[in-house]
């Protein structure tokens, strides 16, 4: 099966990627769903300097950067989840739990994609460093919300067998969230500045996000 | 090896529920093998110790590590050691059908399954720990994870302390036939394990309190032991104020 037709059969939920009889989808091809979806959306999004000398070097850091985002946050929340899941007595069905988790990822990472040439257009038509940082916030947001979709498909079958269930969705999403933000913050530039020079790590990036929208929304307030 | 497995066998099985087959937050504890469940909570308060005393040592004074490592499961056994006395004494008085053996065992799975959740926070705790360089935060956040741990370790405690006087797989023990009969009805006696449960979290409170710093401040000298003085509740405003406010 050609890469497209696995992706179409991941996105229907059908074939080997179908939630129904409530069994755990593959970790392994989900996570290479992830990475190569990821990897591209990562080439876009470094592709804001453009191609010039010494420049695209930011096209290959944040190609490995956004496959690394999204399995650094996902790997720091699974054992609080698998906790909070054996405490809810829905240890059994962890392996399902997982795999919707990892469905998420995957889905997150193609719907990035699929977005890919709106951020390009969206480069091209701004100058502005600023928006075309705000422009990914919001399409990291938009995908993060849509593959819920594919979350609560692959839940489906695990919410009729007990409704406990949809409370850890709350729960991975919170630590998702509470992570996600941290990770990203740490990890940047995803963009890359054009006025500094290209960096894997920006130089003092070890914040706090939280810490930081703190201070911001303190210098607005005065 | 296998003795590690047995242990976290036994942690295993009380977090799943399988010896009540059910929700273990709200079935209750069933009958444990306390001296694994012991062992799994050291590990597992070395664990979560030593990811919170990681941001005290990055200065460069690892001490700060091996002192929360050691104070983190301290707190809790000097919690249920401080609090332990006062719970069977007033059980035994309002005429709680279980004798002081279970009732230990109950609480100490209570904090094994609080030392759990926090050791299953602590990966999140060490992320924060080398990405932050603000104290106040820091100290937030295990605040917050010690609440949230808590809040589920008590929610259990409670549920298994009615159980085993209410539920069908503990046998009570046995009256003595010059034992007087109880002057408080079945209620009574779980009154009095909520009271015992607001006294357990105020004790718990203060312990963390008395065994600061858990976190440690790595721009101040490493202490063991901060001096007396001062409230919890003053130094979270404190750091909360100091956070929001620069």
């Amino acid at each position: 099966m050609t890469v497209a037709g696995r992706i179409d059969d991941f996105l229907r939920g059908r074939g080997e990627f179908s939630a129904e009889g409530s069994r755990a989808l593959g970790l392994g091809r989900l996570w290479g769903i992830a990475a190569a979806a990821g990897l591209f959306y990562g080439v876009v999004m470094g592709s804001y300097c453009g191609l010039s000398a010494g420049r695209w070097q930011q096209l290959a850091y944040s190609a490995a950067k956004v496959p690394l985002f999204l399995f650094v946050t996902y790997a720091l929340c699974v054992p609080a989840f698998f906790v909070f899941n054996s405490l809810r007595g829905l240890r059994t069905d962890f392996r399902i739990a997982l795999s919707a988790m990892t469905a998420m990822q995957a889905c997150l990472a193609v719907i990035l994609a699929s977005l890919a040439p709106v951020t390009a257009l969206a480069y091209l038509s701004t100058p502005d460093y600023g928006t075309a940082v705000f422009f990914n916030g919001i399409v990291f947001a938009a995908a993060s919300v849509s593959s819920q979709i594919v979350v609560l498909r692959c839940y489906r079958p695990l919410i009729a067998l007990d409704r406990r269930h949809r409370s850890m969705i709350a729960v991975w999403l919170t630590l998702y969230v509470f992570v996600g933000i941290q990770a990203a913050w740490v990890m940047r530039p995803f963009v890359g500045n054009p006025d500094l020079p290209v960096a894997l790590f920006r130089p003092g990036a070890w914040g706090n996000a939280y810490v930081a929208v703190i201070k911001l929304t303190r210098q607005v307030l005065q | 090896m296998e003795g590690i497995r047995a242990m976290f066998k036994e942690l295993d099985e009380l977090l799943r529920g399988r010896r009540t087959g059910q929700n273990p937050v709200d079935a209750g504890a069933g009958q444990m093998d306390a001296e694994a469940l012991l062992k799994a909570s050291l590990i597992l308060g070395l664990c979560y110790g030593a990811f919170m005393g990681l941001y005290g040592s990055l200065n460069g004074n690892v001490l700060q590590v091996l002192a929360s490592a050691c104070k983190v499961p301290l707190l809790f056994a000097l919690t249920v050691l401080v609090t332990f006395p006062s719970l069977y004494v007033f059980a035994a008085m309002t005429g709680a059908r279980q004798g002081p053996r279970p009732m230990l065992q109950v609480v100490l799975s209570a904090a094994a399954v609080n030392l759990a959740v926090l050791a299953s926070l602590g990966p999140i705790t060490g992320f924060f720990t080398l990405t932050t360089t603000s104290y106040p935060f820091m100290k937030i956040l295990n605040v917050f994870f010690f609440i949230v741990s808590g809040c589920i370790a008590l929610t259990f405690l409670r549920n298994s302390l009615n159980q085993m006087e209410d539920g069908p797989q503990s046998p009570p023990r046995p009256p003595r036939a010059d034992e007087a009969e109880p002057i408080i009805g079945r209620g009574g006696v779980r009154q009095v394990f909520t009271v015992w449960l607001a006294l357990y979290a105020v004790v718990s409170l203060q312990m963390g309190w008395v065994l600061r710093p858990l976190v440690g401040d790595p721009q101040a000298p490493f202490a063991w032991f901060s001096p007396r003085g001062g409230n919890p509740f003053g130094d979270f405003w404190g750091a909360l104020v100091k956070l929001l406010g620069g």
